[in-house]
Order: structure tokens, then sequence, then C-alpha cells
């Protein structure tokens, strides 16, 4: 019997492999490794300028300088940076499943929990969708509304190309090449991500997502994000999905620079849910990203949302830089850890500018054997006078087997700013439970209701559909983590 | 990285000088300096990327630049009387000069049956097996590069052993003075070493002072067990002369149901640095360190804590407050750490900090590290400046600005100072405080 359904399992694995989301080798991907000549070798397959490569070789010379940093609390494997791929050309279509019927039926049923609309799923899971699927033609029409607008909205490689003055202009000046280990590599050789400017004065009509791209191209490995919100402007943008997405790559290193000038606005949700590995810690995704905003303008205001369920090993400080006077820096995350997953996340507000304002609110949940660790700082500039930061950093541990730390940094330089931090770590009370319990909720559905109200700060933050969505994923993190 | 002072002849040759040291002849004494002078070399003096010393190392960089001559090399010190920047204090009384046991100033008479107050040298030299295995047994020297090297020199201290079920009547006062012999700046490691024996219970006060206007560099070392059930009261008072630097180690274990009660003042001195280390290794353990520190003109003052729940059912809490003027800098660094297994934790922590000049600052890290899910743990911070609304409430019922400021700054210290137990210590202090903001006053 046991032999039985070790071949069924066999079997399936076979077809999960055969159908999955692995791509063949062929002659558009660059040999494994880095050097000088993978650099050319992507800028030259990017059609980049000379500046462009220039600025990718500077990059990789300085990044063989440097060493990976250490002083995150993750554990991991050390990484071959030389056994990787740097730049695959974009899946085919004809590769991807034809239909949803191919598709891992486990993957199918998380997107059924979501409530992902069929067509969606479809785009989710890579089938080869043509006319039947409308979201090319949805994203047409938005395009050329948002053109009509000024609104630049295209992948960094195009605006390289057609917009050099902007991304000469902005381009590693929020985020240095130099900043760090990772983003050092990511400078080198992004291939991928969007670009966005807003004119003066402009509220962007709609919600601004990657969302939109899916089709045209794979989101790379090293994406690269540039976000400019002119004078007035206002965007909404939307980064990542709720479903879970797979990848063959291990490791990702992006980069987002976003700028804010007088009275700017610019609201950027994340949600990050890449394969985590299985139980025991095996595979997943290594996502180190390097997220920050220069709030240059007056009364410019950031705003990061974040939430991150996914990846083996997150390593993440969505930070502002409070440059303008009286600007505003928002953080606001949920992270939720399960079986052997580690997030190293926080945030980091630098206070430059007079009467700065910076909040951060940071739900962590861990559960199983995950460890997670809110890191952040909060710096408050001698001439910042007026500033004010509140930071509240509430860990919820499911399990005695998990692990929730809280290491924040505030450094205060001015006698008329005021920071306040708050920070506690508990557990879910057998009260609670027994509350929701007694009125006949599951043990798991109970823990659902429980941690989303413990995340609604958060979560409410998010535009309403994502909002919706993140919701579910909150329950769907931590199925198997009670009972 | 330049450590002068691992050059100074005395760290180097610290092996062949060991046997000149007191109970240099003990082989598991030689045995305890060699392991702590190593670790100091292979540590080093704190730099950048010493990431426990991230605030304090450019203060305490003058450590190196400085020659500092071992107490034991630069001569005896000499002094008639106690100086009156010493809290004044009727009690038990246990003076060290530059490290080193002071006869003539100390009051060891009436101390009460079961109690023993014994310099560390003549115990070393009489009955050095009382120490073997408690000595050195506590103090960890990871990221402890002062608390290293000061053991690696250990010569002289004060032994506290209190046997199981005493009570000590009134204070036991320890009283730590540095001062320069010649002109050369000196270093003194003062040790202490407190044993609470079960169910004893004993309130300590230890005084150190800075006297003349060398530099002078003070490393003490205190290792303190807890043993079940009983319960330590231990006040620190630091008040220094503006040339000290003050780099204070201490290593506290509490066993089973015992309480460790500290506080901490904190005035004067240039570099001031203290490393509380607290293990709660038995069930029902409790430990609470409060403290209040006040710098001006460039004073530095850093208070980093560790309170490590090993078991279960432990309850720990920090309260510390600090006031800032002129170019002073205020650091706390406080861990608490809840290791697996260690359920039913309340671990709380808070730490205030009050800018009273645009040239001010502060700098807090408070963490938590918890690796059990039934605990109730958090930590709060704020910084800010004098409340205006509280400020205006004082001066329109006719107070000046500065009489009304002083009033607002002493409240919000005497806030801790309050939670000390005994009405003797409580009044020394608030006396302390009180004269830190006349002083203060004056400059003005």
């Amino acid at each position: 019997m046991v032999a039985t359904e070790s071949t069924i399992q066999t079997v399936k694995d076979i077809e999960r492999y055969k159908y999955g989301f692995e791509t063949d080798i062929e002659s558009d991907r660059a040999p494994k490794g880095l050097s000088e000549d993978i650099v050319r070798f992507i800028s030259a397959k990017k059609e980049e300028p000379e500046w462009m490569l220039e600025w990718r070789l500077k990059a990789y010379r300085h990044w063989l300088t440097m060493e990976e940093p250490q002083w995150a609390s993750l554990h991991y494997p050390p990484i071959d940076y030389q056994d990787s791929y740097y730049y695959a050309a974009p899946k085919r279509r004809e590769d991807g499943p034809k239909s949803l019927d191919e598709v891992d039926p486990e993957l199918l049923a998380t997107y059924e929990k979501l409530g992902i609309p069929l067509k969606e799923q479809e785009a989710l899971a890579g089938v080869a969708v043509d006319a039947v699927f409308d979201s090319v033609s949805v994203a047409t029409t938005y395009k050329k509304k948002l053109n009509d607008l000024g609104v630049i909205f295209c992948s960094i490689s195009e605006a390289i190309r057609e917009h050099p003055e902007l991304v000469q202009k902005y381009l590693g000046s929020v985020v240095p090449q130099a900043d760090n280990f990772f983003s050092c590599l990511n400078s080198a050789v992004f291939t991928d991500g969007s670009f966005v400017y807003i004119p003066k004065g402009l509220r962007c009509p709609m919600e601004l997502s990657t969302y939109f791209r899916i089709n045209e191209k794979n989101t790379g490995q090293f994406e690269r994000t540039l976000i400019i919100a002119d004078e007035g402007a206002y965007v909404s943008y939307l980064e990542g999905c709720t479903a879970p997405q797979r990848d063959e790559n291990q490791l990702h290193a992006a980069v987002v620079e976003l700028v804010t000038l007088d009275d700017a606005e610019i609201k950027y949700s994340t949600v990050q849910n890449w394969y985590p590995g299985d139980e025991n810690g095996k595979g997943g995704i290594y996502n180190f990203v390097t997220k920050r905003a220069a709030c240059r303008g007056r009364n410019s205001k950031v705003m990061w949302t974040q939430v991150e369920t996914g990846s083996a090993i997150t390593w993440k400080y969505p930070s502002c830089i409070l440059q303008g006077d009286g600007s505003v820096g928002e953080f606001y995350s949920v992270a939720i850890t399960n079986n052997r997953q580690q997030a190293d996340t926080g945030t980091k507000m630098i206070h430059l500018g007079k009467n700065t304002r910076s909040k951060i609110i940071s739900k962590g949940i861990s559960a199983g054997r995950s460890e997670q660790t809110y890191r952040g700082q909060v710096r408050i500039a001698a001439k910042a006078s007026g500033a004010r930061n509140f930071t509240q950093c509430d860990s919820l541990l499911i399990g005695d087997q998990c692990g929730a730390h809280t290491v924040p940094y505030i450094e205060s330089r001015n006698p008329s700013a005021r920071t306040e931090h708050e920070a506690t770590a508990s557990r879910i009370s057998d009260d609670q439970l027994f509350y929701c319990m007694q009125r006949g909720l599951s043990a798991e559905e109970a823990v659902g209701l429980i941690v989303n109200g413990f995340c609604k700060e958060v979560l409410q933050t998010l535009p309403m559909e994502f909002a919706v969505e993140a919701q579910k994923l909150v329950n769907i993190s931590l199925e198997g983590s009670v009972g | 990285m330049s450590v002068v002072l691992s050059e100074i002849p005395v760290v180097t040759a610290a092996t062949g000088l060991s046997p000149v040291l007191p109970g240099g002849h003990l082989p598991w004494l030689t045995g305890l300096r060699q392991a702590a002078l190593a670790a100091f070399q292979q540590q080093g003096l704190p730099h950048r990327r010493t990431e426990a010393f991230k605030y304090s190392f450019a203060a305490l960089g003058v450590v190196g630049k400085l020659d500092f001559v071992p107490a034991l090399i630069a001569g005896d010190a000499t002094l008639e009387a106690l100086p009156a920047a010493l809290p004044a204090f009727d009690g038990h009384k246990v003076v060290l000069l530059n490290g080193s046991y002071a006869p003539h100033l100390s009051d060891r008479a009436a101390l009460p049956a079961g109690v023993e107050v014994q310099p560390l040298a003549s115990l070393l030299a009489r009955q050095p097996e009382r120490l073997e295995g408690l000595l050195g047994s506590l103090v960890q020297y990871d990221e402890q590069p002062f608390a290293a090297l000061a053991s690696g020199l250990v010569d002289d201290g004060v032994v506290v052993l209190l046997e199981a079920g005493t009570v000590i009547d009134r204070p036991l006062h320890i009283v730590s003075i540095t001062l320069t012999p010649g002109d050369a700046p000196v270093m003194a490691q003062p040790r202490l070493l407190i044993k609470a024996g079960a169910g004893s219970t004993a309130t300590i006060l230890e005084s150190h002072v800075a006297l003349g206007e060398t530099e002078t560099l003070s490393l003490p070392v205190a290792e303190i067990l807890v043993e079940p059930n009983a319960r330590l009261t231990h006040v620190k008072v630091r008040n220094d002369t503006a040339r000290a630097l003050h780099v204070a180690s201490r290593t506290v274990k509490v066993l089973a149901g015992g309480i460790y009660q500290a506080f901490a003042l904190s005035l004067g001195g240039a570099v001031a640095r203290d490393d509380i280390a607290v293990e709660l290794a038995g069930e029902q353990a409790e430990a609470h360190l409060n403290g209040a520190y006040a710098a001006r003109d460039y004073q530095h003052m850093d208070t980093t804590i560790h309170m490590d729940h090993a078991v279960p059912n432990g309850r720990s809490s920090q309260v510390y407050k600090g006031v800032l003027a002129d170019h002073g800098r205020g650091v706390f660094q406080g861990k608490v750490t809840v290791r697996k297994g260690a359920q039913h934790t309340d671990g709380q922590q808070l730490h205030k900090a009050l800018l009273l000049s645009e040239s001010a600052e502060v700098d807090v890290k408070p963490e938590l590290k918890i690796y059990a899910d039934d605990v109730t743990c958090s930590h709060g911070a704020a910084c800010g400046e004098l409340d205006d609304e509280a400020l205006f409430y004082l001066r329109a019922r006719g107070l000046d600005e500065a009489t009304a400021r002083d009033l607002l700054i002493e409240g919000f210290l005497d806030d801790v100072v309050e939670q000390v137990e005994n009405d003797a210590i409580r009044t020394v202090l608030a006396g302390l405080v009180r004269a830190w903001l006349d002083a203060r006053q004056e400059v003005a």
C-alpha cells in the first residue's frame, strides 16, 4: 500500500516537474556565472546606451570589493554567485502549460481560496493565453489613457532607451550603487523592473501595478524600479500579488527607488508571496531587497505598505529619507513566517528636514519553526526641529519553536523632536481562542480571525481589492500552524 | 586601530607579571588571568564595527590614545579622608583606593554574624580555595574587552559572602576611589564579588568617585550570585570628575526565587559605560534594574543591559531615565532574551530621555529576542524635550523659567529615584540629583 502511494507521489512529482515552471535552457540564456562579459552581455541584450553600460560596470567593479553582510539574524548556506544565471530571455509562451488543466492542482486550490478570477489564475500560472485573455487589451487601454495624461509607465529598459534624461537624473540617486552588497549586485546585473514618472500636479487616476505588465515579460530576478512623483503629483503603486508565485531563481535582489518632490505623494504597496520552501526549509526564494524613498520636496509623503508572507529568506528594509521640510514617511508591515522561514525586515526613517513626521507600524507573526526580526532605525538629525516619530512593533508567536525579535535603533539629536517607540511580544491568548471556538469557529478559523484583527491596522492601508486578498492570504499562510 | 593599551608593558608582560599579583602562585588564577588577557588581545579596543559599542567606541577612543598606567605600577595613591564628592552615608564601609583595599578609610567592625566582607587580595593570600570556582565564573568576555583587560590584571577588590538566611541590618557601603598618584593617567580595576546565600537579605550601596584633574580609567568588574530566595538590593552611584573614564561590567546570576533589585545613578565624568548582564537562571527569579543619568558638557553615558530569561516563570523590569544637557550624549542599549522553553516570562523595559539642548544626543537600542510563545514582553522608548504645557502651568503659578524647568527635570528623574526602597539611600540619591541641577544653574 505504502509502495503504491509512493509511486503515485513520484508520478505526481514528475508531472509537477513537467508542467511546472521550468524553462528549457536554450541559447537565449547567458552562461552561468558573473563577470564583466556577462554585464556587457546583459547591457547589449537590452540595447542600452554606453553610459548605462559604464554605470553597470562601475557597480560591478565595486561589488567585487564588497563583502556580503552578516549582521542580519538570518542563517543560510553561503551563496555561490558564480553558480547562477544572470540573464535569461523571457519565457516563450509555448513553454507554459496549455490550459489550467495542466497546472498543479495545489496551486489552483490556493487561487481558489484567494478568490482570484479564472482569467487571472491563467495569467498567474503562466498559461499561454491568447485572445481569450483580455487583460492584454485591458492593459493596452490603460496604457493609452496614462499616456494621454503624461504619465510614463514602462519597463526600466524601455525608460533607459526612451527617457535617458530622467533615468540619468534619478537612477542611483536614492540607492547609490555602492549602498550595500545586494544593491550593488543589482546595479550591475538588473534586467527588468518598472519606471514610473507622474508629471506635475497630476493625481494618477488609477492604481499602477506590475500586474499590467505581467504578460509582456517575466518579472526578473534582479528587478529595478524607479518611481518619480513630480511636484504635487500622486500615485499608488502595487507590487507583486497575493497569489503564490513560482520562480526557478533562488536569489532575488531587487532595488526600488522612490522620489517625491514638493507636495507629491507615493503610496507603494507590496504583497510578497514567493515560494517559501517546503516545511523542512528545503528550497525557497532568498529575497534581498533594497527599497528606499527620498522625500525631497516640502510636504511630500511616502507610504510603504508591505505584506510579506513568502520567501525562505527575507532581507528588506523599505526606508524614507525625509529631506523636505514637513515631509512624511509611513511604514506599515505585516510579516508572516511559518515552517522554516526567516525574515529580517523593518524600516529606516531618517529625519533631516524640519517638522518631518514618520510612523512605523510593524506586525510580525511567527509560527512553526520560523524566525523573524524587526530591525529598524529612526534617526533625528540635529536640524530636524519639530520632527515626530511614532513606532509600534508587535510580535505574535504561535507555537513554542519559533522566534520573534525586535531590534530598533533610535537616534535623536534634536531636543524639539519627539520619538516614541513601543514593542510587545505575546501569543494568542487562550481566552480569545476559546471565545471564538465557543461560537463555532474551528481552531484554524479562530486563529485566522484573531491574526487578521492583529494586522488590521496595516491591512486597511492597502488598496481595497488587495486588502481583501491579503486577509485571505494571512489565513492561508498560517495553515497547519495550529491544532 | 591603535591599541596603545596592549603595548603597555604590563599588559603584554602580564603573564610574567602574574606571580607578582596577589595569588600569583595559584594555577587556576593564573589560567584565568591569561584567558582574560587573550580575550582582550583578540578583541582589541572597540572600533567602528563593534556592534556592542556602536554608539560609544568613539568616545572611548581616548583609552587607546593615552598611556594609562595600571595602578600597580603608578605607585600608591594616598588619601587621608573620604572626599566630599562621596555621598555621606552611615553604614558598614569598605573603601578601595585605585582598586586596592584602604583599611584606614574602611569600617567593618560592626558587621553582623554570617556576613563576611573581605578584601580580595587578602582572601587570595589566606584562603584562596574559597574563591576557586567563584571568582571569574560569571563574567563573559564576549563584546566586553574592558572586562577582559580588567580580569587579566585582577588584583584586589571586595568579596562579600552572605551566609544562608542572614540579614544585614544597615546597608553595606562599598566605595571605590580613583586617583592619580603622579601625573600619568592611572588605570584601576576594582573587583567586586558578591554571593548572597539562600534566603539572605542585604542592601549594598556601591559608590564610585574619581578625583583630580588627570585622566583616570576605572574598570570595575562585578560578579554577583543571588542564591535561591535571597533578596539583594544593589544601588550604584557614580559621581566622577571631568576627566574620568569609567567602564564597568556587572554579571548577575539569580537562582530560583531570588530577587535582584538594582538602581544606578550616573553623574559626571567624561565617559561612562555600564555593561550589566543578568541571567534569571532559576524559576520564579526576579530582576529589576532601574536607573537615572544626567549628562552635561561633553559627557557621554552608556548603559548596556542584557536581561536573559533562561528558565520559565521569570520576571524582569527595567526603567531608565536620562537627562542630556549641553553636548551631553546618552546611550541606552537594553536587550531582553527569552530562551527556548522560558515560558510565562514577564519582561518589561522602558527608557525615557529628556533633551535639554540643541547639541545633546540620545541613542537608544532596545532589543527583544524571544524564543518562547507564552510570554509577556514589551519595551518602550521615548525622547523629547520638556513639555511646554507643564512649563506653562508652572510659570502661570509664578515660577520663573529656570526654576520651573528644574522642577520638571527633577520630577522626571525622581520618578525612578523614588523606586529605591531604602530611605537613607533614596535621600542621598535625591540630594545628588538636586546638587546636579544647582550646579547647572550656577554655570548658566
